[in-house]
Protein backbone atom coordinates (compact mmCIF):
# COMPACT_ATOMS: atom_id res chain seq x y z
CA UNK A 1 0.00 0.00 0.00
CA UNK A 2 1.25 3.45 -0.84
CA UNK A 3 0.30 6.70 0.80
CA UNK A 4 -2.16 7.28 -2.05
CA UNK A 5 -4.25 4.26 -1.14
CA UNK A 6 -7.52 5.06 0.58
CA UNK A 7 -7.95 3.68 4.12
CA UNK A 8 -9.98 0.48 4.39
CA UNK A 9 -12.40 2.09 6.82
CA UNK A 10 -13.35 4.84 4.37
CA UNK A 11 -16.03 5.07 1.71
CA UNK A 12 -16.34 6.03 -1.93
CA UNK A 13 -19.25 6.65 -4.27
CA UNK A 14 -19.47 5.93 -7.98
CA UNK A 15 -22.03 7.34 -10.35
CA UNK A 16 -24.22 4.62 -11.85
CA UNK A 17 -26.34 5.36 -14.90
CA UNK A 18 -29.91 4.18 -15.36
CA UNK A 19 -28.70 1.47 -17.71
CA UNK A 20 -26.43 0.11 -14.92
CA UNK A 21 -29.26 -0.22 -12.41
CA UNK A 22 -31.28 -3.42 -12.41
CA UNK A 23 -35.04 -3.46 -12.03
CA UNK A 24 -34.77 -4.13 -8.28
CA UNK A 25 -32.50 -1.13 -7.69
CA UNK A 26 -29.31 -3.16 -7.30
CA UNK A 27 -26.43 -2.65 -9.68
CA UNK A 28 -25.26 -4.54 -12.70
CA UNK A 29 -21.58 -5.32 -13.18
CA UNK A 30 -21.45 -2.59 -15.83
CA UNK A 31 -21.50 0.04 -13.07
CA UNK A 32 -18.03 -1.13 -12.09
CA UNK A 33 -16.43 -1.56 -15.46
CA UNK A 34 -14.27 0.94 -17.27
CA UNK A 35 -16.13 3.31 -19.56
CA UNK A 36 -14.96 4.70 -22.85
CA UNK A 37 -12.72 7.44 -21.51
CA UNK A 38 -11.63 5.91 -18.21
CA UNK A 39 -8.22 4.49 -17.34
CA UNK A 40 -9.34 3.62 -13.84
CA UNK A 41 -12.78 3.47 -12.27
CA UNK A 42 -13.58 7.01 -11.19
CA UNK A 43 -14.99 7.30 -7.67
CA UNK A 44 -15.25 10.01 -5.05
CA UNK A 45 -13.76 9.60 -1.58
CA UNK A 46 -16.35 10.75 0.93
CA UNK A 47 -14.03 11.11 3.95
CA UNK A 48 -12.02 13.60 1.92
CA UNK A 49 -14.63 16.06 3.18
CA UNK A 50 -13.95 15.05 6.75
CA UNK A 51 -15.51 18.06 8.38
CA UNK A 52 -18.89 17.34 6.84
CA UNK A 53 -21.82 15.02 7.48
CA UNK A 54 -22.62 12.24 5.01
CA UNK A 55 -25.35 14.25 3.22
CA UNK A 56 -22.96 17.17 2.97
CA UNK A 57 -20.22 14.93 1.63
CA UNK A 58 -22.60 13.68 -1.05
CA UNK A 59 -23.59 17.23 -1.89
CA UNK A 60 -19.94 18.08 -2.38
CA UNK A 61 -19.53 15.14 -4.73
CA UNK A 62 -22.55 16.28 -6.76
CA UNK A 63 -21.29 19.85 -6.84
CA UNK A 64 -17.76 19.02 -7.94
CA UNK A 65 -18.45 16.21 -10.39
CA UNK A 66 -17.39 16.62 -13.98
CA UNK A 67 -19.98 14.11 -15.11
CA UNK A 68 -23.46 14.99 -16.23
CA UNK A 69 -25.40 13.18 -13.56
CA UNK A 70 -29.01 12.35 -14.30
CA UNK A 71 -31.94 11.99 -11.97
CA UNK A 72 -32.40 8.40 -13.18
CA UNK A 73 -28.86 7.54 -12.08
CA UNK A 74 -27.48 6.96 -8.61
CA UNK A 75 -24.39 7.28 -6.43
CA UNK A 76 -23.37 3.81 -5.31
CA UNK A 77 -21.55 3.80 -1.97
CA UNK A 78 -18.82 1.27 -1.22
CA UNK A 79 -16.65 0.61 1.80
CA UNK A 80 -13.05 0.36 0.65
CA UNK A 81 -11.96 -2.50 2.91
CA UNK A 82 -15.02 -4.66 2.44
CA UNK A 83 -14.83 -4.30 -1.33
CA UNK A 84 -11.14 -5.13 -1.42
CA UNK A 85 -11.63 -8.18 0.78
CA UNK A 86 -14.57 -9.38 -1.30
CA UNK A 87 -12.52 -9.54 -4.46
CA UNK A 88 -9.05 -10.21 -3.08
CA UNK A 89 -9.12 -13.95 -3.77
CA UNK A 90 -9.65 -13.20 -7.42
CA UNK A 91 -7.87 -9.93 -7.85
CA UNK A 92 -4.76 -9.13 -5.81
CA UNK A 93 -4.17 -5.89 -7.61
CA UNK A 94 -7.39 -4.06 -6.81
CA UNK A 95 -6.56 -0.71 -5.21
CA UNK A 96 -8.44 2.46 -4.32
CA UNK A 97 -6.08 5.33 -5.11
CA UNK A 98 -6.57 8.97 -4.27
CA UNK A 99 -6.14 11.00 -7.47
CA UNK A 100 -7.42 14.56 -6.85
CA UNK A 101 -8.28 16.62 -9.90
CA UNK A 102 -6.85 20.07 -10.30
CA UNK A 103 -8.96 23.01 -11.31
CA UNK A 104 -9.04 23.88 -14.98
CA UNK A 105 -10.83 26.41 -17.18
CA UNK A 106 -14.15 24.66 -16.83
CA UNK A 107 -14.06 22.94 -13.47
CA UNK A 108 -13.27 23.61 -9.85
CA UNK A 109 -10.67 21.31 -8.26
CA UNK A 110 -12.10 18.01 -7.00
CA UNK A 111 -10.06 16.83 -4.02
CA UNK A 112 -12.23 13.72 -3.55
CA UNK A 113 -11.58 12.18 -6.95
CA UNK A 114 -10.07 8.73 -6.69
CA UNK A 115 -9.80 5.67 -8.89
CA UNK A 116 -10.22 1.94 -8.48
CA UNK A 117 -7.36 0.37 -10.42
CA UNK A 118 -6.29 -3.18 -11.16
CA UNK A 119 -9.51 -4.22 -12.83
CA UNK A 120 -9.55 -6.89 -15.54
CA UNK A 121 -9.85 -5.82 -19.18
CA UNK A 122 -13.35 -4.71 -20.06
CA UNK A 123 -15.61 -6.95 -22.13
CA UNK A 124 -14.06 -10.03 -20.51
CA UNK A 125 -15.88 -12.64 -18.39
CA UNK A 126 -13.57 -11.67 -15.53
CA UNK A 127 -14.68 -8.05 -15.81
CA UNK A 128 -18.30 -9.16 -15.49
CA UNK A 129 -17.49 -11.30 -12.46
CA UNK A 130 -15.45 -8.62 -10.68
CA UNK A 131 -18.13 -6.06 -11.51
CA UNK A 132 -20.76 -8.28 -9.95
CA UNK A 133 -18.61 -8.88 -6.87
CA UNK A 134 -18.13 -5.14 -6.39
CA UNK A 135 -21.82 -4.52 -7.03
CA UNK A 136 -22.61 -6.96 -4.24
CA UNK A 137 -20.61 -4.73 -1.87
CA UNK A 138 -22.72 -1.64 -2.49
CA UNK A 139 -23.99 -0.31 0.84
CA UNK A 140 -26.51 2.14 -0.53
CA UNK A 141 -27.44 3.88 -3.76
CA UNK A 142 -27.91 7.59 -3.13
CA UNK A 143 -29.72 10.00 -5.41
CA UNK A 144 -27.42 11.40 -8.06
CA UNK A 145 -29.46 14.57 -8.41
CA UNK A 146 -31.38 16.19 -5.57
CA UNK B 1 -39.02 -50.42 -25.48
CA UNK B 2 -42.05 -51.43 -23.65
CA UNK B 3 -44.42 -49.06 -22.00
CA UNK B 4 -46.55 -50.59 -19.34
CA UNK B 5 -49.74 -49.15 -18.06
CA UNK B 6 -49.58 -49.82 -14.39
CA UNK B 7 -52.95 -50.24 -12.83
CA UNK B 8 -54.47 -51.01 -9.54
CA UNK B 9 -57.85 -50.66 -8.05
CA UNK B 10 -56.60 -50.04 -4.56
CA UNK B 11 -58.44 -47.15 -2.89
CA UNK B 12 -56.38 -44.04 -2.52
CA UNK B 13 -53.97 -45.19 -5.14
CA UNK B 14 -51.55 -42.52 -6.25
CA UNK B 15 -50.77 -42.09 -9.88
CA UNK B 16 -47.64 -44.04 -10.65
CA UNK B 17 -44.34 -42.42 -11.30
CA UNK B 18 -42.79 -42.34 -14.71
CA UNK B 19 -39.52 -44.14 -14.26
CA UNK B 20 -37.01 -43.49 -16.96
CA UNK B 21 -33.68 -45.19 -16.83
CA UNK B 22 -30.68 -43.12 -17.76
CA UNK B 23 -30.15 -39.41 -17.91
CA UNK B 24 -33.78 -38.44 -17.87
CA UNK B 25 -35.57 -38.97 -14.61
CA UNK B 26 -38.98 -37.55 -14.14
CA UNK B 27 -42.17 -38.27 -12.33
CA UNK B 28 -45.78 -37.57 -12.91
CA UNK B 29 -47.01 -35.14 -10.32
CA UNK B 30 -50.60 -36.05 -9.57
CA UNK B 31 -51.28 -32.82 -7.76
CA UNK B 32 -50.40 -30.70 -10.73
CA UNK B 33 -51.28 -32.98 -13.57
CA UNK B 34 -47.91 -32.53 -15.12
CA UNK B 35 -44.60 -34.20 -15.05
CA UNK B 36 -42.27 -33.02 -12.35
CA UNK B 37 -38.64 -32.94 -13.29
CA UNK B 38 -36.33 -34.47 -10.76
CA UNK B 39 -32.92 -34.42 -12.27
CA UNK B 40 -31.60 -34.08 -15.73
CA UNK B 41 -29.60 -31.44 -17.43
CA UNK B 42 -30.23 -32.46 -21.00
CA UNK B 43 -33.98 -32.05 -20.83
CA UNK B 44 -34.30 -29.05 -18.59
CA UNK B 45 -34.62 -26.64 -21.43
CA UNK B 46 -36.72 -28.19 -24.17
CA UNK B 47 -35.96 -26.78 -27.55
CA UNK B 48 -39.53 -25.72 -28.07
CA UNK B 49 -42.24 -24.45 -25.82
CA UNK B 50 -45.36 -26.59 -25.77
CA UNK B 51 -47.38 -23.58 -24.76
CA UNK B 52 -50.09 -23.89 -27.34
CA UNK B 53 -52.04 -26.92 -26.29
CA UNK B 54 -54.68 -26.41 -28.90
CA UNK B 55 -55.41 -29.95 -29.76
CA UNK B 56 -56.74 -32.25 -27.17
CA UNK B 57 -56.13 -35.92 -27.85
CA UNK B 58 -59.04 -37.46 -29.67
CA UNK B 59 -61.43 -39.86 -28.11
CA UNK B 60 -59.80 -43.19 -27.57
CA UNK B 61 -56.29 -41.87 -27.96
CA UNK B 62 -53.73 -42.39 -25.30
CA UNK B 63 -51.08 -39.96 -24.30
CA UNK B 64 -48.58 -39.28 -21.61
CA UNK B 65 -46.95 -36.11 -20.42
CA UNK B 66 -43.22 -35.84 -20.10
CA UNK B 67 -40.97 -32.84 -19.64
CA UNK B 68 -43.90 -30.55 -20.20
CA UNK B 69 -44.80 -32.04 -23.55
CA UNK B 70 -47.65 -34.25 -24.52
CA UNK B 71 -46.80 -37.41 -26.35
CA UNK B 72 -49.33 -39.37 -28.28
CA UNK B 73 -48.98 -43.09 -27.97
CA UNK B 74 -49.07 -44.82 -31.29
CA UNK B 75 -49.64 -48.50 -31.92
CA UNK B 76 -46.92 -50.61 -30.33
CA UNK B 77 -44.90 -51.01 -33.48
CA UNK B 78 -44.61 -47.27 -33.99
CA UNK B 79 -42.30 -44.93 -32.22
CA UNK B 80 -43.73 -42.40 -29.83
CA UNK B 81 -43.98 -39.03 -31.41
CA UNK B 82 -44.19 -35.64 -29.84
CA UNK B 83 -47.44 -34.04 -30.72
CA UNK B 84 -46.90 -30.33 -30.50
CA UNK B 85 -44.57 -27.74 -31.95
CA UNK B 86 -41.94 -30.07 -33.28
CA UNK B 87 -41.79 -33.35 -35.11
CA UNK B 88 -39.01 -34.85 -33.13
CA UNK B 89 -39.54 -38.50 -32.76
CA UNK B 90 -38.74 -40.04 -29.46
CA UNK B 91 -37.34 -43.43 -30.02
CA UNK B 92 -39.07 -45.93 -27.87
CA UNK B 93 -35.69 -47.30 -26.95
CA UNK B 94 -35.09 -44.17 -24.91
CA UNK B 95 -37.52 -45.46 -22.35
CA UNK B 96 -36.42 -48.94 -21.41
CA UNK B 97 -38.16 -50.63 -18.57
CA UNK B 98 -40.56 -47.76 -18.16
CA UNK B 99 -43.74 -47.66 -16.24
CA UNK B 100 -45.79 -44.99 -17.86
CA UNK B 101 -49.04 -43.53 -16.68
CA UNK B 102 -51.29 -43.56 -19.72
CA UNK B 103 -54.66 -41.92 -19.28
CA UNK B 104 -57.19 -42.45 -22.00
CA UNK B 105 -59.40 -39.63 -23.20
CA UNK B 106 -63.07 -40.39 -23.62
CA UNK B 107 -65.86 -38.50 -25.30
CA UNK B 108 -66.78 -37.16 -21.86
CA UNK B 109 -63.38 -35.61 -21.58
CA UNK B 110 -62.28 -37.79 -18.75
CA UNK B 111 -59.65 -40.37 -18.52
CA UNK B 112 -60.93 -43.85 -18.14
CA UNK B 113 -57.49 -45.12 -17.43
CA UNK B 114 -56.58 -45.77 -14.77
CA UNK B 115 -59.78 -47.30 -13.53
CA UNK B 116 -59.01 -46.11 -10.02
CA UNK B 117 -59.27 -42.59 -11.38
CA UNK B 118 -60.71 -40.53 -8.61
CA UNK B 119 -58.49 -37.70 -9.71
CA UNK B 120 -59.80 -35.07 -12.06
CA UNK B 121 -59.09 -35.48 -15.73
CA UNK B 122 -55.29 -35.25 -15.94
CA UNK B 123 -55.49 -33.61 -19.34
CA UNK B 124 -57.60 -30.79 -17.97
CA UNK B 125 -55.35 -30.43 -14.96
CA UNK B 126 -52.35 -30.37 -17.19
CA UNK B 127 -53.71 -27.80 -19.61
CA UNK B 128 -54.99 -25.64 -16.74
CA UNK B 129 -51.54 -25.69 -15.16
CA UNK B 130 -50.00 -24.82 -18.51
CA UNK B 131 -52.40 -21.94 -19.05
CA UNK B 132 -51.54 -20.55 -15.64
CA UNK B 133 -47.85 -20.77 -16.38
CA UNK B 134 -48.31 -19.32 -19.83
CA UNK B 135 -50.16 -16.37 -18.37
CA UNK B 136 -47.34 -15.81 -15.93
CA UNK B 137 -44.77 -16.15 -18.70
CA UNK B 138 -46.64 -13.58 -20.79
CA UNK B 139 -46.52 -11.12 -17.90
CA UNK B 140 -42.78 -11.66 -17.60
CA UNK B 141 -42.29 -11.14 -21.34
CA UNK B 142 -44.37 -7.96 -21.18
CA UNK B 143 -42.18 -6.69 -18.33
CA UNK B 144 -39.08 -7.47 -20.39
CA UNK B 145 -40.46 -5.54 -23.36
CA UNK B 146 -41.19 -2.52 -21.19
CA UNK B 147 -37.75 -2.68 -19.59
CA UNK B 148 -35.95 -2.99 -22.93
CA UNK B 149 -37.89 0.00 -24.24
CA UNK B 150 -36.68 2.05 -21.26
CA UNK B 151 -33.12 0.85 -21.78
CA UNK B 152 -33.33 1.87 -25.44
CA UNK B 153 -34.39 5.36 -24.48
CA UNK B 154 -31.65 5.61 -21.87
CA UNK B 155 -29.06 4.26 -24.28
CA UNK B 156 -29.76 7.10 -26.68
CA UNK B 157 -29.14 9.58 -23.89
CA UNK B 158 -25.84 7.89 -23.06
CA UNK B 159 -24.79 7.76 -26.72
CA UNK B 160 -24.74 3.99 -26.62
CA UNK B 161 -25.94 2.04 -29.62
CA UNK B 162 -27.94 -0.94 -28.51
CA UNK B 163 -26.78 -4.22 -30.05
CA UNK B 164 -29.87 -5.68 -31.72
CA UNK B 165 -28.16 -9.07 -32.10
CA UNK B 166 -27.84 -9.15 -28.32
CA UNK B 167 -31.50 -8.25 -27.83
CA UNK B 168 -32.49 -10.93 -30.32
CA UNK B 169 -30.35 -13.51 -28.53
CA UNK B 170 -31.91 -12.57 -25.22
CA UNK B 171 -35.39 -13.24 -26.59
CA UNK B 172 -34.29 -16.48 -28.19
CA UNK B 173 -32.79 -17.68 -24.93
CA UNK B 174 -35.83 -16.71 -22.90
CA UNK B 175 -38.16 -18.44 -25.32
CA UNK B 176 -36.20 -21.66 -25.31
CA UNK B 177 -36.53 -22.01 -21.57
CA UNK B 178 -39.83 -23.66 -20.77
CA UNK B 179 -41.05 -20.97 -18.41
CA UNK B 180 -38.75 -18.33 -17.15
CA UNK B 181 -38.51 -16.49 -13.87
CA UNK B 182 -38.07 -12.78 -14.36
CA UNK B 183 -34.52 -11.50 -14.51
CA UNK B 184 -33.33 -7.97 -13.96
CA UNK B 185 -32.12 -6.39 -17.20
CA UNK B 186 -29.35 -3.87 -17.73
CA UNK B 187 -27.41 -2.55 -20.67
CA UNK B 188 -23.68 -2.93 -20.99
CA UNK B 189 -21.35 -0.19 -22.19
CA UNK B 190 -21.02 -2.02 -25.53
CA UNK B 191 -24.78 -2.00 -26.07
CA UNK B 192 -25.37 -5.62 -25.09
CA UNK B 193 -28.22 -6.81 -22.90
CA UNK B 194 -27.38 -8.51 -19.61
CA UNK B 195 -29.89 -10.48 -17.57
CA UNK B 196 -29.34 -11.09 -13.87
CA UNK B 197 -31.18 -13.53 -11.63
CA UNK B 198 -30.63 -13.38 -7.89
CA UNK B 199 -31.58 -16.13 -5.49
CA UNK B 200 -31.18 -17.05 -1.87
CA UNK B 201 -27.83 -17.07 -0.08
CA UNK B 202 -26.05 -14.92 -2.64
CA UNK B 203 -26.87 -17.21 -5.55
CA UNK B 204 -26.50 -15.21 -8.71
CA UNK B 205 -26.62 -15.78 -12.45
CA UNK B 206 -25.58 -13.05 -14.87
CA UNK B 207 -25.93 -13.66 -18.61
CA UNK B 208 -24.42 -11.12 -20.97
CA UNK B 209 -25.73 -11.71 -24.49
CA UNK B 210 -22.93 -11.11 -26.96
CA UNK B 211 -24.78 -11.95 -30.19
CA UNK B 212 -24.31 -14.99 -32.44
CA UNK B 213 -25.82 -17.09 -29.64
CA UNK B 214 -22.79 -16.59 -27.43
CA UNK B 215 -23.21 -15.73 -23.78
CA UNK B 216 -20.75 -14.37 -21.26
CA UNK B 217 -21.84 -15.80 -17.95
CA UNK B 218 -21.17 -15.29 -14.26
CA UNK B 219 -22.54 -17.76 -11.72
CA UNK B 220 -22.27 -17.58 -7.92
CA UNK B 221 -23.59 -20.28 -5.65
CA UNK B 222 -23.08 -20.93 -1.96
CA UNK B 223 -22.97 -24.68 -1.52
CA UNK B 224 -25.16 -26.06 1.25
CA UNK B 225 -23.25 -26.19 4.51
CA UNK B 226 -20.40 -24.09 3.19
CA UNK B 227 -19.42 -20.50 3.88
CA UNK B 228 -17.53 -20.24 0.62
CA UNK B 229 -19.25 -19.18 -2.55
CA UNK B 230 -18.47 -21.14 -5.69
CA UNK B 231 -17.98 -18.89 -8.68
CA UNK B 232 -17.50 -19.36 -12.35
CA UNK B 233 -17.35 -17.07 -15.37
CA UNK B 234 -16.76 -17.65 -19.05
CA UNK B 235 -18.18 -17.58 -22.55
CA UNK B 236 -20.23 -20.33 -24.06
CA UNK B 237 -23.11 -21.22 -26.36
CA UNK B 238 -26.70 -21.30 -25.09
CA UNK B 239 -26.42 -25.03 -24.49
CA UNK B 240 -23.11 -24.65 -22.70
CA UNK B 241 -24.52 -22.00 -20.40
CA UNK B 242 -27.51 -24.18 -19.63
CA UNK B 243 -25.16 -26.99 -18.72
CA UNK B 244 -23.28 -24.63 -16.39
CA UNK B 245 -26.50 -23.55 -14.72
CA UNK B 246 -27.49 -27.19 -14.35
CA UNK B 247 -24.10 -28.08 -12.91
CA UNK B 248 -24.55 -25.41 -10.25
CA UNK B 249 -28.04 -26.77 -9.57
CA UNK B 250 -29.57 -23.36 -10.21
CA UNK B 251 -32.08 -24.23 -12.90
CA UNK B 252 -34.95 -23.40 -10.56
CA UNK B 253 -33.60 -19.85 -10.34
CA UNK B 254 -34.21 -19.19 -14.02
CA UNK B 255 -37.10 -21.53 -14.74
CA UNK B 256 -40.40 -21.38 -12.93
Amino acid sequence: MTTNDLPDADHVVRYARFIDILDDGTLNCSAFQLRKTESGLSVNWLECFDDKTKPQQLDEVRRLTRLTMKRSGGLAELNVGITRRNVDRLLDELRFIHMPLNADEKFEADPSHSEIVGLPPKDSPEADMIGDLIANCVIEVHAAVV
Amino acid sequence: MKAEVTATSAPGYQLPALHLVGDSVSAFDPDRGAVRQQSSTSNLFPESQPLAMKERPKTGEQFFISFGQVHRIRPPSDPWETKFERDATIAVSEFPESNVYVPEVTSLGYSVAPPWGTKADPWSEYTAALEKKESSAQQVRQAYRARIDKLRTAATGEEIEINEASVSDFWTFIRTALFSRQAGLALMENGNIRAVWKGVEDSHIGLHFLGEQQVQYVIFRRRPGSRRISRTAGRDSFDGVRRQIGAFDLVSMVNA
